[in-house]
């Protein structure tokens, strides 16, 4: 899924965590969330993947914490949470939940 | 045997040779426990492998690009990548950093540093994905500015979210304040380093990644990341800082006479043109969005879309405040949106805001007294205020056009090939031309002038001087001096200096902004919270007291780095003529005068604080040994230039 999130200035520190709640490392390549450039290259969209693949895990809403860790880190909280809401109902079952899960954050 | 992993490092230095093409990798581990990442890395390859003969455009020179030891991770503020060489601007150490996702991405590609040896038979750019790396055909890029050639090189690659460092035509034309540009609006700023790249024939870096950076202790890390970001939800300076960055200082800046004004004539800009050109007001009326850098708390940035007046059509990203004081305030420019135009410019060229301002500003004081004229100058007109005239210079010392060829070697140079008594409005320290409005601030003034990179605020001045509304209490704590907030004090600033000489390596080497530090705001990242970070991600127990040490190894290397390639000495730490002599005319300090004899104890408690001779400030054998350095004294005392 992937939507405009006007608010967001491209610090994807959201593709760290995330990355380090499915694998206790950080790397971008493997987050479920991703931040793309605009075409124009002002502003940025927010993908969120559905199934895992080469792109990188599919998200499951850290489920298990009290809140998902690109939240916590996020400078625009409502507006990524809103984001993540409308996948909540679009977004595939979530399976399980992760042995990273960074409760610490 | 296998070596233990290297904790929150990508894990190599990669050494590219130009000239050959030959890539080689070798271990990080040589060089992280004692030099931290980046700049700290770099200061001690160059120190080490640049021979006495080596000058800057030489191929045997190197050009080094260092991610930070933090960068790839989370920790706040750790976006910065920095930028090395034996530079063309001062002829001594030269180095910079810039918010880079770049260096992000070469951590992730298993990388740390990137030393660049020789020189291409032809231009190319290097590419860095994992394992693969490759020097691809540059020629069609030569030529190009910096935004030309990320969209022609993500075209090449195939990847519109591929992030790269290029240099644009200054660089390729040996400006000699040719920087080096990441993407489209950042830059490795000052000392030339575009021109190295230039003289490598290197148009460009590309990275991308898909290892891991791993922390060593990741509950604790994590732990530690989030008290620091919640730290800055207390910051006083956040909201300002957040919409308009360091350009929300301005009217701070005239308060305490420190915007450069007609080329430092004067310190404080007319109350109207203050009026008109407030930047707050300019970027809430073209934001079109917003942009920060990786793990940054702050997010300091916006894209602009001028829709009117004589830049309508205009998209680019906003800039900082030394923009501000040394293309428009400087230069006495009215237009609001000048500023985000002549900034554009720069970066599309590749050319230093500074470099280009401080050449521009001698220039138009020479021309109103008389010393330049219109035969000089291409039949121009050099008038105060003269926007065209301003992008018209701009573009000619990037391209080295015409009256732009004496510009395009810096201020001072372009003062010693003219000569006629013009070095007076050179404005200038080590030959690095001065944006800093330095009278009237005292640890500002001590921390620029004795920079070991030449003129600029970043490596030692004491920036939160003039802030305003400190908790002084807490101010004492961290920079343990109690006026840390009196800026016509000559008292205790050496102290403070060499805090903030420590605070800006340990920032630079980490990756960490400067900005998200107590540099500026004493609610921000310190020290202490530095040091728990580097701990929990290396996994080495690292105090405060060890990272002083390793920024003051790093900066003694600095210093017997120039020593090894210029003339510096005590002269060269002091202000300009201009700061000496003139008192401040107008504004709210008027009639102030920088105290020579002041400024010379000052300097004598600084050097004595370093262990330095105070009569030609070279280090002496006692603190160079302390430092482990016994090499560097030997060899300064070969060249008779130990303290």
């Amino acid at each position: 899924m992937k939507q405009d999130m006007p608010s967001c200035g491209g610090c994807r520190t959201c593709e760290m965590v995330c990355s380090f709640h499915h694998t206790g490392e950080y790397n971008p390549s493997l987050s479920s969330i991703k931040i793309l450039e605009k075409d124009n290259g002002a502003g940025f969209l927010v993908l969120l993947l559905e199934e895992k693949s080469a792109e990188g895990f599919a998200c499951d809403r850290c489920q298990g914490l009290d809140k998902p860790l690109c939240l916590k880190v996020c400078r625009e909280e409502d507006d990524l949470a809103g984001i993540l809401k409308k996948f909540a109902v679009s977004g595939p079952p979530i399976h399980k939940g992760n042995e990273f899960g960074g409760s610490c954050l | 045997m296998t070596e233990s992993p290297l904790f929150s490092y990508g894990g190599k230095i990669l050494r590219v040779n130009l000239t050959s093409g030959e890539v080689r990798t070798e271990p990080t581990s040589l060089y992280a426990r004692e030099w931290i990442g980046a700049s700290g890395i770099a200061i001690k390859i160059l120190y080490d492998e640049l021979r006495p003969w080596v000058t800057p455009y030489d191929p045997a020179n190197l050009l080094i690009f260092g991610a930070g030891a933090l960068q790839g991770t989370p920790a706040p503020g750790a976006c910065k990548m920095n930028a090395s060489s034996l530079g063309p601007m001062t002829g001594g150490w030269g180095s910079g950093c810039c918010d880079s996702y770049v260096g992000g991405q070469l951590k992730y590609a298993g990388y740390d540093t990137v030393v660049l040896e020789g020189r291409a038979p032809r231009p190319v750019y290097l590419w860095i994905e994992n394992d693969k790396v490759e020097l691809r055909d540059a020629s069609r890029l030569w030529g190009a500015t910096t935004w030309e050639t990320l969209d022609r090189i993500r075209e090449e690659l195939g990847d519109r979210n591929l992030h790269i460092v290029s240099i644009g035509p200054a660089g390729e034309n040996l400006v000699r304040g040719a920087c080096i540009i990441q993407d489209k609006g950042r830059a490795f700023g000052r000392c030339g380093l575009g021109a190295v790249m230039g003289s490598k024939n290197l148009k460009a870096l590309v990275a991308r990644g898909t290892g891991s950076v791993k922390v060593a202790r990741r509950e604790t890390f994590m732990a530690t990341v989030a008290e620091v970001r919640r730290m800055f939800e207390k910051t006083k300076s956040k909201n300002n800082f957040r919409k308009y960055g360091t350009l929300s200082c301005l009217s701070r800046k005239q308060e305490v006479c420190g915007l450069p004004y007609r080329n430092f004539q004067e310190c404080a800009i007319p109350e109207d043109m203050l009026q008109a050109i407030d930047p707050r007001k300019t970027i809430e009326k073209y934001e079109v969005s917003r942009q920060s850098f990786p793990g940054c708390v702050i997010g300091c940035g916006r894209h602009l879309h001028i829709t009117e007046g004589p830049y309508a059509g205009l998209q680019t990203e906003s800039c900082q405040h030394e923009a501000m004081g040394t293309l428009q305030t400087r230069l006495a420019i009215s237009e609001p949106t000048f500023l985000f135009k002549a900034n554009a410019l720069c970066d599309q060229l590749g050319l230093d805001v500074d470099a280009a301002g401080g050449a521009i500003g001698w220039a138009m004081e020479c021309y109103q007294r008389g010393i330049l004229s219109e035969k000089d100058t291409d039949g121009q007109p050099l008038v105060w205020g003269d926007e065209k005239a301003t992008l018209d210079l701009i573009e000619k010392i990037a391209y080295r056009r015409g009256f732009g060829n004496i510009l395009a070697e810096g201020c001072k140079r372009a003062a010693d090939i003219l000569g006629r008594d013009s070095s007076y409005y050179a404005m200038n320290i080590k030959g690095q031309d001065l944006y800093e409005q330095c009278r009237g601030s005292n640890g500002w003034l001590l921390g620029t002038a004795t920079s070991t990179r030449g003129g600029g605020h970043t490596t030692g001045a004491i920036v939160i001087e003039t802030v305003g509304e400190l908790d002084r209490e807490k101010a004492a704590r961290i920079y343990g001096e109690d006026n840390v907030d009196m800026p016509l004090d000559y008292h205790g600033k050496a102290r403070i200096v060499m805090y903030m000489e420590a605070l800006s390596r340990i920032a630079n080497s980490l990756g960490v902004c400067l900005y998200s530090t107590t540099c500026w705001d004493l609610d921000q990242i310190d020290l202490p919270q530095m040091a728990e970070l580097y701990s929990a991600a290396t996994g080495w127990d690292t105090s405060v007291a060890d990272l002083k040490r390793m920024a003051m190894r790093q900066l003694n290397l600095e210093k017997a780095f120039n020593l090894r390639f210029t003339d510096f000495d005590r002269r060269h730490d002091m202000p300009t003529p201009r700061d000496l002599q003139e008192p401040i005319p107008t504004g709210n300090l008027a009639g102030w005068k920088l105290d020579e004899g002041k400024y010379n104890k000052m300097l004598d408690e600084y050097y004595e604080l370093h262990g330095w001779n105070k009569f030609n400030s070279f280090p002496q054998r006692a603190i160079l040994e302390d430092l482990g350095f016994a090499y560097v004294a030997d060899e300064l005392e070969r060249i008779g230039k130990l303290g």
